[in-house]
Formats: structure tokens, C-alpha cells, sequence
């Protein structure tokens, strides 16, 4: 994905795919702070993000030695993700206090007052508790990750018009969340 | 277009294209221009950039160092054993026998099992060489059962000997 920014360089992706311990380790400093938010915002629980960040990388390790720059090494990074994610999601499908046990785990680094940040964060995981894994991972990549369409569709590997779909019904979910909870 | 359509249409793109910036600039333009005039549509507008407002200004969370240091433990694991399959294949052998005596006891039981078959075939199919083959200071014994082309030779002196009391 040529559009998709502050890509890993080959160089680098290449390095660590022959064994090179550094090169992989600065891969996971550039990526990990995407792959973890991603994993978090999916999976709502900390300790599954932090399962799921492992696992992507092992993954990547594995795989690395057979990349084949067909696509950008972050599109590939968001697309393990978002994948291990969604499947960890389906297989340990959890129905009632997702939003409190979600709100239980968070350690926001404070970039604003800190009640502040924790409303924000309480809010942020009321609405996504509303969704379901489709339009979760939609909204997660564009609304927190900033993606177009054209990378989501590309990372989820679905049709620009599924996203598109996905993206309004969450959106028409959402309205319905805060016209019910008179919050927003 | 009547009004009435054009709000369908445009409450249609506020949810999606318009909200994430994904319309061309005419197309912009025209839903700019209405949500002017139409204060509904405003309204549902404001609504929606209110419900991602707090998912898009949410704070970007790090991993704790643990992750690194289990991801780093499962590579170099992974890239020990990798490395222990590229080595020589005698190399290779002999170190799963020294490193596991299991292996070494399991691969002596079953040549000792197949010795033992070939040799009670062969003296079954020649009566009274048994003793001859025993007591010599070699035995040699041609196993051709299954395959017909297996053969084991065993030069050692008082092997006979052991095969016989096994066999008694």
C-alpha cells in the first residue's frame, strides 16, 4: 500500500527476517504502540491485548524470511491484528459486563487532566461494547487509527462498499447508544 | 431533487462519507450548503461528530515492557531450535542420543527386537544351523521378510551367545 505512511523500511525488513534480533526489535518499537491500541480497542481487556501483541509478532517473526513486499509491512502488521483480534474476540465471546470489565483494565497515560481521560475512556468503551467485532475493528481503524477506507477494505481484505456499511450501521448503533443514554 | 429526498440522501452520507472525509469536494460542497439551510440535518450532523469525537481524541496506549521481553524469550527459543535442525545430520544423532537416553534405549530395543526376528527366521529356515550360527565367533544374519532387501551383519564374538538366552 503505497499511501499507507511511515512505513518499516525493507532494509530493515529484510535484517530481521535473516535472524537480526536488533532490526526485529526496532520493528516492534516503530509498530508496537499500533498493534497493541488496535488489539486493546478490538479485545477490550488488557491482558488480551497484550496476548494478541505477542502473538502478532511471533507471527511476524515467522513469517518474516517469506515476506514478500506485495503490500506495505504496516497493512500486513493491522491485517494480523485486526485477524488475531477479531478471532480471539469470537473464540472467547463474552456477552454482559464487557464496558465495566474493559473500564476495570484501562491505565490511560494522561495526556489531559486525568478525570478527564478517564471519562473519555469510559465513554470510548461504552460505545464500543456496542458493536459488534465487524464494526468494531471498522470504526477501531478509522476513527482511532485514521485509516481510509481504501487501507481498510485492503487490511480486512473486504469490499470498499462492506466497509462503507459497516462504518454507517455502527455509526447509526452509536446514535441510538447516546439518544438512549442522553450522554452525548 | 425535492427537499425531502435530499435529506435522505444527505443523512445517508452524514454517517459515513461526509464524517470521514471521503466525498469528493462538490459532493462536500452540496451536503455543506444544505446542512446550512436544513437545521435536522445539522442537528444529526453535530450528533454524529459527537459520538467520535471521544474515539478519535482517545489516547494512545503503550504495551508494557513485559510483552517485549515474552515476545523476545518465544524468537530466541523459536531461533535455538531453528538453529539445531540446520546442524549435520551425525551431529544431529548423536546429540539427541547423549541429550536423551530414552531415545538411545528405545533405538537399541528395537534393533535388538529386529536382530532377534531376522535371526530366529533364519534359523527356522535352516534347522540346526542354529547351533553352528550361536557359538561361532560371528553371526550373520540376512533378514529378507517384508522388503526382501534388508540384511544385518554383526561381527561381535559372544553376541550368539546373548541371542541365545534371549531366545530360550
Amino acid at each position: 500500500m503505497e499511501y499507507m505512511e511511515n512505513d518499516i523500511s525493507r532494509e530493515l525488513i529484510v535484517r530481521a527476517g535473516q535472524g537480526d534480533m536488533k532490526a526485529f526489535e526496532d520493528i516492534y518499537r516503530l509498530t508496537s504502540g499500533f498493534v497493541y491500541n488496535v488489539a486493546l480497542r478490538i479485545a477490550r481487556r488488557h491482558a488480551e491485548a497484550e496476548d494478541i501483541t505477542q502473538e502478532v509478532f511471533i507471527k511476524m517473526h515467522a513469517a518474516l524470511p517469506q515476506f514478500g513486499f506485495r503490500s506495505s509491512c504496516k497493512t500486513w502488521l493491522y491485517r494480523i491484528t485486526a485477524n488475531t483480534a477479531i478471532s480471539r474476540c469470537r473464540k472467547f465471546s463474552r456477552e454482559s459486563d464487557l464496558a465495566a470489565k474493559y473500564r476495570d483494565h484501562l491505565e490511560v497515560e494522561a495526556q489531559e487532566t486525568p478525570a478527564a481521560a478517564d471519562e473519555n475512556e469510559k465513554m470510548v468503551g461504552d460505545m464500543l461494547a456496542k458493536l459488534d467485532d465487524d464494526q468494531r475493528t471498522c470504526v477501531v481503524l478509522r476513527d482511532m487509527e485514521g485509516l481510509s477506507y481504501d487501507e481498510i477494505a485492503e487490511i480486512l481484505k473486504i469490499p470498499l462498499n462492506t466497509v462503507r456499511s459497516r462504518l454507517h450501521r455502527a455509526r447509526e448503533t452509536l446514535l441510538e447508544f447516546a439518544r438512549k443514554e442522553k450522554t452525548l | 431533487m425535492n427537499n425531502k429526498m435530499d435529506c435522505k440522501q444527505i443523512l445517508q452520507m452524514l454517517a459515513g462519507d461526509y464524517l470521514d472525509n471521503e466525498l469528493d469536494p462538490a459532493t462536500r460542497g452540496h451536503v455543506d450548503r444544505h446542512l446550512v439551510q436544513c437545521s435536522a440535518c445539522r442537528q444529526v450532523s453535530e450528533r454524529l461528530l459527537s459520538i467520535t469525537r471521544p474515539l478519535r481524541q482517545a489516547p494512545k496506549i503503550n504495551p508494557p515492557p513485559e510483552v517485549w521481553s515474552r515476545i523476545r524469550t518465544e524468537v530466541s527459543r523459536f531461533q535455538g531450535h531453528h538453529a539445531g535442525h540446520k546442524k549435520t545430520g551425525s551431529n544431529n544423532i548423536l546429540e539427541i542420543f547423549l541429550m536423551r537416553p530414552v531415545f538411545a534405549a528405545a533405538a537399541a530395543a528395537a534393533i535388538l527386537v529386529i536382530v532377534s526376528v531376522a535371526f530366529f527366521m533364519n534359523t527356522a529356515q535352516k534347522p540346526g544351523t542354529m547351533a553352528g550360527t550361536v557359538n561361532g565367533a560371528s553371526a550373520a544374519v540376512e533378514l529378507n521378510a517384508l522388503t526382501g532387501n534388508i540384511e544385518i551383519r554383526n561381527q561381535h564374538a559372544g553376541f550368539g551367545s546373548c541371542l541365545e538366552q534371549l531366545l530360550v
